[in-house]
């Protein structure tokens, strides 16, 4: 009960903080619409569908990075320390990994909807193919929040931050890319399940480990 | 005699990958389509990947063993066995890549295995990079602990389902453990190679602690320098 | 003909992978020797410290 009221109070610490530092989370907006519009350009609208979903997965890796790394080196030490005090580090994690799904699956179909009105919307499982893009953020989501916490830590960069993450994020970006690709070409659920249950698994894993894990370097 | 009480293992690793190489090259193989004499890598490149994948899990012990007891000398183990990890590594993916360039007709090609070896060259690459990018010993320890177990995990789950996950692999050994299962290695061959897994995994092993006591020494110079 | 061609290879690998052997062995031999003179440095500098 008490995590609950924890989780609470610090999801919403997040959202207030995200409404009064706005530059950053347009920051990312700005990001990714430029990313689209680039691509748009550089394709002269003419795409195949392998090409349509590529794209639009790496624009979305490229963009989730961004957001997610904002989400520790932002935070200043000072108000680091508090909050250690206040929550214990597995709480304080998950409320990270939460928020930055929900930020990431906005920021996903906000993406969808730019990227199919420049490029057309070739999907043909709609439903399934927001399944699989839902789950696919909650997964980027649980396994940047720690890369990002361990970056923040090194005091470094994106560099850093795409380095470590990348390799980690590969599996999982691959699978989503293949049942992306499955949707797109029409799809029933037990054709996608395979692939599904996998992003479900690794994000499980991912946020098994963030709990265990963050805990250590939590501590400056 | 103490020299021989305290080697004796090295030296079994050294007859066992002497008798690997002679009995490896010259022994009679079972004749398969397309492998032909090419299927004597199984030796070396598979040899090399278990070797890379034992000394990886035992950085992953003593990662964890540093998170648990906060004792320097095991994160500075954890560091050894990486590095010893990314050399089987490479050499697993060297042996690979000439294999692949007689059976297959070009070094690389777009498969899941391949791309999974790359993905964990990768993350172990990142490992050293994060290592070099703090400064701060004990802090450099915890972050490298932390992701070497994150990144260990994140990567043998990855080799494990997506080469099941994929609809075709053109890489031996669909199932994940090629050789290993029984009736799928010819008895004349299984002579040699388990032989060969002992001795890769000795070799690795050996590696390991001369790099753990070279990096200890460094570190004790820098200490009395330091002090000093 | 193609034996001993064969022969000539497995005999040059012999040497290649126990020159790494003996390469080995004697940097631990180098190793054991900087501990020692490690181990003698260190407690030089501990008696200092007590003085």
């Amino acid at each position: 009960m008490k995590t609950i009221v924890e989780l609470n109070t610090l999801l919403r610490k997040e959202l207030v903080l995200e409404w009064r530092r706005h530059s950053a989370l347009s920051g990312v907006v700005l990001y990714l619409f430029s990313t689209v519009f680039l691509s748009y350009l550089a394709f002269d609208g003419r795409i195949n569908l392998e090409t349509w979903n590529a794209l639009f997965w790496l624009i979305l890796l490229f963009s989730a990075m961004n957001a997610i790394m904002k989400a520790f080196i932002q935070e200043n030490e000072r108000r680091h320390l508090f909050y250690y005090m206040m929550v214990s580090p597995a709480t304080f994690i998950n409320a990270k990994i939460i928020y930055n799904s929900a930020l990431l699956i906005g920021l996903a179909i906000a993406g969808f909807v730019v990227f199919a009105a420049f490029m057309g919307n070739p999907v043909q499982s709609l439903s399934l193919f927001f399944i699989n893009l839902i789950t696919g953020m909650a997964g980027f989501s649980s396994i940047l929040c720690l890369v990002s916490a361990i970056a923040s830590r090194a005091r470094n960069n994106f560099t850093l931050m795409a380095v470590l993450g990348f390799p980690l994020i590969l599996p999982l970006l691959l699978v989503l890319i293949r049942v992306s690709g499955q949707t797109i070409n029409g799809t029933s659920f037990s054709a996608i399940a395979p692939g599904f249950i996998t992003t479900l698994l690794l994000t499980a894993i991912a946020v098994t480990l963030s709990n265990v894990l963050f805990p250590y370097i939590w501590k400056d | 005699m103490q020299v021989l009480k305290n080697n004796w293992w090295k030296i079994a690793g050294i007859l066992l990958l002497v008798y690997v190489i002679t009995g490896g090259l010259l022994f009679d193989v079972p004749m398969i389509d397309l492998l032909h004499e090419t299927i004597r890598n199984i030796y070396f490149h598979v040899g090399m990947w278990f070797g890379m994948i034992f000394i990886l899990f035992a950085g992953l012990v003593f990662s964890i063993r540093y998170l648990l007891r906060n004792d320097p000398s095991d994160d500075m183990k954890a560091y050894a066995a990486v590095l010893v990890g990314l050399l089987f590594g490479a050499l697993g993916l060297l042996t690979g890549m000439i294999w692949a360039k007689f059976t297959w007709g070009s070094f690389w090609v777009n498969d899941p295995k391949l791309n999974g070896a790359v993905v964990g060259v990768l993350t172990y690459l990142a490992y050293v990079v994060l290592r070099g990018s703090v400064d701060d010993r004990d802090k450099k320890a915890r972050l490298a602990a932390v992701y070497n177990v994150f990144a260990f995990v994140l990567f043998f789950i990855f080799i494990m389902i997506i080469p099941r996950l994929a609809s075709a692999s053109i890489h031996p050994g669909l199932e994940g453990n090629p050789a290993l299962v029984p009736g799928d290695l010819d008895p004349r061959m299984r002579k040699v190679f388990f032989p060969a897994i002992a001795g890769w995994f000795i070799m690795a092993w050996w590696l390991f602690s001369v790099l753990y006591r070279t990096m200890r020494i460094h570190q004790k110079i820098e200490d009395i320098t330091e002090n000093s | 003909m193609a034996g001993e061609k064969m022969m000539v290879v497995v005999l040059l690998l012999l040497v290649i992978f126990l020159g790494i052997a003996v390469f080995l062995f004697y940097l631990e031999r180098r190793l054991s020797a900087s501990e020692k003179k490690l181990k003698q440095l260190e407690e030089k500098q501990r008696e200092k410290l007590k003085k």
